[in-house]
């Protein structure tokens, strides 16, 4: 990314090829249309072309990428008025369809909040630190979300309750006996 | 059961290897011992993998990298932008003042019709010898100070002047006008006497018509012996009270309005005498030139009466249809209605010129008011509360009459500058960070 802040284009073309998979992944699961995730993956390079020269070194560039991702899907979210939705025909890529939907819906049914941490850790591959600077949480939160996260979508998805656990988890998240 | 070493967060950190190094090991470590947790952790390892079920397809083969002259031409578009929100905040704004303007000029704005020709005088208490000599230096028209005049014209003459310690115009743009009464005025000053009837007889001379009007205020000491001299006054000079009000209160000095009419050639002689019955705070004189109107009305009346002596000779040698006659009776009808209504103008104008009308207000001299009762402290609360919310609702309409005057103006200017904020707020945080 500084090359390419520096002028040179090539390195665009790099940054491109390497980060264009994962924006439309991440752009396709929420939203519905195929052409439209793809005209918003494109925004989403050109706000990186437009915006290469407030771009700083301190800023990872995957973070300022996923950054400027989500805020384009906020914004069509927010064109449509729609209420943070996941897409009603899930993207075709394989596996069981039954199970997909399942997932979907179980998705569909968390908090917007810990939804994104789950798109962002489960499917984008983000860690904790770059999951809490792209949503601009505390670290802390972005633990505790993800693990209340993973927990509700065990229920929904067929699991054992959280209470039948073994162990029970307050509402702060914690075992009764750590 | 054994004791929980780690937090239930820790083993979803612990599965996305989030944990530091020596807390990783203590998790597993725990893992081995703990069958309970170990089962949460296969959950959540579960929930992963079902997770994983939904994947998406690759990024078509159609999305291109774009081009990086399109990203540089934006900030182009952003002015572009800008000026085209300029631009309809102005053709808006243009609109807004095309649709409101008129209708200020016809309601708020829209130009007084010309009043009637009208001359004008008030006449004010002298402030003292020296400042009437300093006037009479500025040649401004002046009477005799201490009013009496030395000579009184006999009481035949038609229209007096007032005669008074001082006078000044009301308004300098008239100033020219009021100079034609003033000087004709100052003509009988120059005779060392501002005598009644001269203005009217020069009137007379000029084939005009004029009528006289005066207001006066006097503040009396004894008021209803003063007021009843008053009403002599006008009676021994033929005259009438056309109007009379007073009032009285507890705290407010007696005071009477009277609006009487007196014949114009005692209008000289009354006007003395009112001035004595005590000190004068106020006196007007206006005058009104009607011969222009007596002209136009006399000349209608001459073409209505000759209309009618047309008409009636018509009925007289009538060989029409019926229809015919009667149209002509009522035509008759109407133009001797005319002719009465004409004549009822011309004795009015007659009667306005004839008479002159004296306003004048009768005040007690001010005595020391009655102190009223001490008010308890209940009252004083209920009158603060009472006050208290008559300001609180004339706030509230305040602010309604506030919006509903400015709210149009504020909204707009308010628009403009969140638009340019917009515009702006990106360069402008970026430069400060810089």
């Amino acid at each position: 990314m500084l090359a390419f802040k520096r002028g040179e284009a090539p390195a665009f073309g790099e940054l491109f090829a390497r980060y264009k998979d994962a924006i439309y992944g991440y752009v396709r699961r929420r939203v519905n249309d195929p052409s439209r995730a793809e005209e918003i993956t494109q925004d989403v390079f050109l706000a990186l072309v437009q915006h290469r020269n407030g771009y700083e070194v301190e800023a990872k560039f995957r973070i300022y990428l996923y950054r400027i991702a989500l805020n384009r899907i906020v914004s069509e979210h927010r064109k449509k008025k729609e209420e943070d939705p996941l897409p009603v025909n899930p993207a075709a890529g394989g596996g069981d369809a039954a199970l997909v939907q399942q997932v979907r819906e179980a998705l569909g049914r968390l908090e917007a909040e810990q939804r994104e941490i789950v798109l962002l850790r489960e499917y984008q591959g983000l860690s904790y630190q770059e999951i809490a600077e792209v949503l601009q949480v505390p670290l802390g939160t972005v633990r505790s979300r993800l693990f209340r996260a993973k927990l509700a979508l065990r229920d929904l998805l067929g699991g054992r309750p959280v209470r039948q656990a073994g162990r029970p988890v307050s509402a702060a998240g914690k075992s009764e006996g750590a | 059961m054994g004791k929980h070493f780690v937090e239930a967060e820790e083993l979803q950190a612990y599965l996305d290897r989030e944990l530091a190094p020596a807390r990783q090991v203590e998790v597993e470590r725990h893992l081995a011992e703990c069958r309970e947790c170990a089962a949460l952790v296969a959950d959540l390892k579960r929930v992963s993998e079902t997770l994983q079920q939904w994947q998406v397809e690759r990024a078509p083969a159609s999305l291109r990298p774009p081009a990086i002259e399109a990203g540089e031409a934006a900030p182009r578009w952003r002015w572009k932008r800008l000026t085209l929100a300029l631009a309809g905040t102005g053709a808006v704004a243009l609109l807004a003042l095309w649709i409101t303007v008129p209708d200020l000029l016809k309601s708020g704005l829209q130009i007084e019709p010309m009043p009637e020709p009208k001359r004008e005088v008030i006449i004010m208490p002298a402030p003292g010898p020296a400042a009437s000599e300093g006037r009479a230096e500025e040649q401004e028209p002046q009477f005799a100070a201490g009013g009496a005049p030395t000579k009184t014209p006999p009481a035949a003459e038609p229209a007096p002047p007032p005669a008074s310690p001082a006078y000044e115009s009301r308004n300098e743009g008239r100033r020219s006008r009021e100079r034609v009464v003033a000087e004709e005025a100052l003509s009988s000053a120059d005779q060392a006497a501002p005598t009644a009837g001269v203005m009217a007889d020069k009137a007379a001379t000029a084939g005009r018509m004029i009528a006289y009007q005066v207001t006066m205020t006097v503040e009396v000491k004894e008021f209803e012996a003063k007021k009843q001299r008053l009403l002599a006054v006008v009676e021994e000079a033929g005259g009438y009270v056309a109007q009379a009000e007073s009032a009285e209160t507890p705290t407010q000095p007696q005071r009477a309005v009277l609006t009487v009419r007196v014949p114009v050639a005692q209008l000289n002689p009354v006007l003395e005498e009112l001035r004595k019955l005590g000190r004068v705070t106020r006196e007007q004189l206006t005058t009104e030139e009607v011969t222009e109107q007596v002209v136009d009305l006399e000349a209608r009346l001459r073409n209505a009466r000759a209309s009618e002596q047309r008409l009636i000779a018509v009925l007289n040698n009538r060989t029409g249809k019926v229809g015919d006659i009667l149209e002509v009776e009522r035509e008759i009808a109407r133009t001797r209605q005319g002719i009465e209504r004409m004549d009822a103008q011309r004795e009015n104008l007659r009667r306005r010129v004839e008479l002159a009308t004296i306003h004048i207000t009768l005040v007690e001299e001010f005595q020391a008011q009655l102190q009223p009762a001490p008010v308890g402290t209940r009252t004083r609360l209920r009158n603060a509360f009472v006050e208290g919310y008559e300001s609180f609702i004339g706030m509230l309409l305040g602010f309604v009459f506030f919006l509903a005057r400015y709210g149009l103006t504020l909204l707009f200017w308010l628009g403009l500058l969140w638009l340019g904020w917009r515009a702006m707020r990106r360069p402008v945080l970026r430069f400060l960070q810089t």
